[in-house]
């Protein structure tokens, strides 16, 4: 079957199967910094933003997300203009082994853009499916209040063209 | 993912839905978040139909009942207004507890109900709130949640859940959830949803339901009938919620054995009892 799909921002036709998952497609597709962890949600390594929302794509058939702007982290920052979320994680160095990275930028990035003055008790919430092996979360939730408090307000045109990155 | 799907719809009328799911050749269930559905490989799906272009979804507080549409979110429910304050925010706390963030966003209060976990707080708070179900097949059907979760199967196949009905009591209430977890994200081991409602000193009604000590979610109907219509007595409602527990025979599995369930449930089931009596007086 024939799915239409916007993911940062390009639109276009994916030739999909009615079984394949969200996840599937994108990685397929090139978008490799959506990971393939758990595949039962409970990881919450395949994140994207869907319709504004943080959700796991590897728990989502394909297509459900059809007509609803997708973001992965490759419509996040660039190498030489980070988010400024990303340019956070790495002042604080709350990269850690850096799996799990993508999916915290991106339920920060869904939290800061519906609420940009979030609790630390919102903060954890939002970051409640990123399952980090590696230390924990002080760092991270370090580094999103640090944009909460010093930052301002986000939203500068971080989205950019999906083709860049294939 | 699920193996043997070869057929995706997305209908935008209840009827067309309800002929999909008609069908006999194909075996076709609803979709809903699918956050359960697509990660249980279940090999015997082989059609799904996407739920989400029914107008299912929304809540509504009416003068003496709220309405869930089957498709609202629990996220939606957790960040309700009206929810968060009502039954001291007994509902949109389950909702908060029961899943992450990126599951809330998806799962929908439907689905929850399908998916039927054992210990599932949002099962347990809307059992304590006396929920129904809406279920459409050829006809609509309501019937209580605690006889819906007795066989879903049995009452939803071939249909749509469209709707959860709670009374939205305007009385002098009070509600607790009392959760043992391993840790707060955690899904609960076992939990226990207590609604208390006054009359005087009286306890004019009581629910309690608990989780993790059955196959699945509970009324404790005995202590409900003996503590209605009585004082309120916290010692008496503590002994015969731990009379209750020490009853069941709850299974074992990986989170915890059947004897660390039953001593956990006469912890959780008075405390849920004494926080929710507690918060009706502060009403």
């Amino acid at each position: 079957m024939e799915i239409q799909l916007t993911v940062n921002g390009t639109s276009r036709a994916f030739v999909v199967e009615p079984a394949d998952t969200l996840l599937h497609v994108l990685r397929r597709e090139g978008f490799l910094g959506v990971k393939h962890g758990c595949e039962d949600g409970s990881c919450g390594m395949c994140a994207v933003i869907l319709d504004g929302r943080v959700v796991n794509s590897c728990t989502m058939l394909a297509a459900q997300a059809e007509g609803k702007p997708i973001t992965t982290i490759e419509g996040i920052g660039t190498r030489d203009a980070l988010h400024p979320l990303q340019a956070a994680f790495v002042e604080v160095g709350a990269v850690q082994c850096g799996y799990c990275t993508p999916a915290m930028i991106l339920a920060a990035k869904a939290l800061l853009d519906q609420n940009p003055h979030p609790t630390e008790a919102e903060v954890r919430d939002a970051l409640s499916g990123v399952l980090c092996r590696c230390t924990g979360y002080v760092k991270p939730v370090e580094a999103i209040m640090r944009v909460v408090n010093h930052r301002g307000d986000l939203g500068q045109g971080e989205v950019r063209d999906a083709a860049t990155v294939q | 993912m699920l193996p043997n799907l070869i057929e995706y719809h997305r209908p935008t009328t209840m009827s067309g839905a309800l002929r999909l799911l008609a069908r006999r050749k194909v075996r076709t269930v609803p979709l809903a978040g699918g956050t359960a559905l697509v990660p249980s490989r279940d090999p015997s799906v082989e059609a799904v139909v996407d739920l989400s272009a029914l107008n299912l979804a929304g809540i509504q507080w009416h003068a003496q009942q709220a309405h869930l549409g089957a498709m609202t979110t629990l996220q939606t429910l957790a960040s309700d207004e009206i929810a968060q304050r009502y039954a001291n925010g007994l509902l949109t706390e389950a909702a908060r507890v029961c899943a992450t963030r990126h599951i809330r966003n998806v799962a929908t209060v439907g689905g929850t109900l399908v998916a039927g976990d054992a210990a599932c707080d949002l099962l347990v708070a809307l059992l304590a709130l006396d929920a129904r179900v809406t279920v459409r097949i050829r006809r609509i059907r309501t019937l209580a949640l605690d006889e819906f979760l007795n066989a879903p199967s049995a009452y939803v196949d071939g249909g749509i859940i469209t709707r959860v009905n709670f009374p939205y009591l305007q009385i002098p209430h009070g509600a607790a959830l009392v959760r043992i977890a391993r840790a707060p994200s955690d899904a609960a081991i076992v939990n226990a949803a207590a609604f208390v409602v006054l009359d005087g000193g009286m306890c004019k009604q009581v629910r309690l339901a608990l989780g993790g000590v059955a196959p699945r979610v509970i009324r404790a109907a005995s202590v409900e009938s003996e503590l209605e219509g009585r004082a309120w007595d916290d010692a008496l409602a503590a002994r015969i919620a731990e009379q209750f527990a020490a009853s069941l025979t709850p299974p074992s599995d990986a989170r915890a054995s059947s004897e660390y369930r039953r001593e956990m449930a006469a912890v959780v089931a008075p405390r849920a009892l004494q926080q929710a009596w507690a918060r009706a007086q502060g009403d």
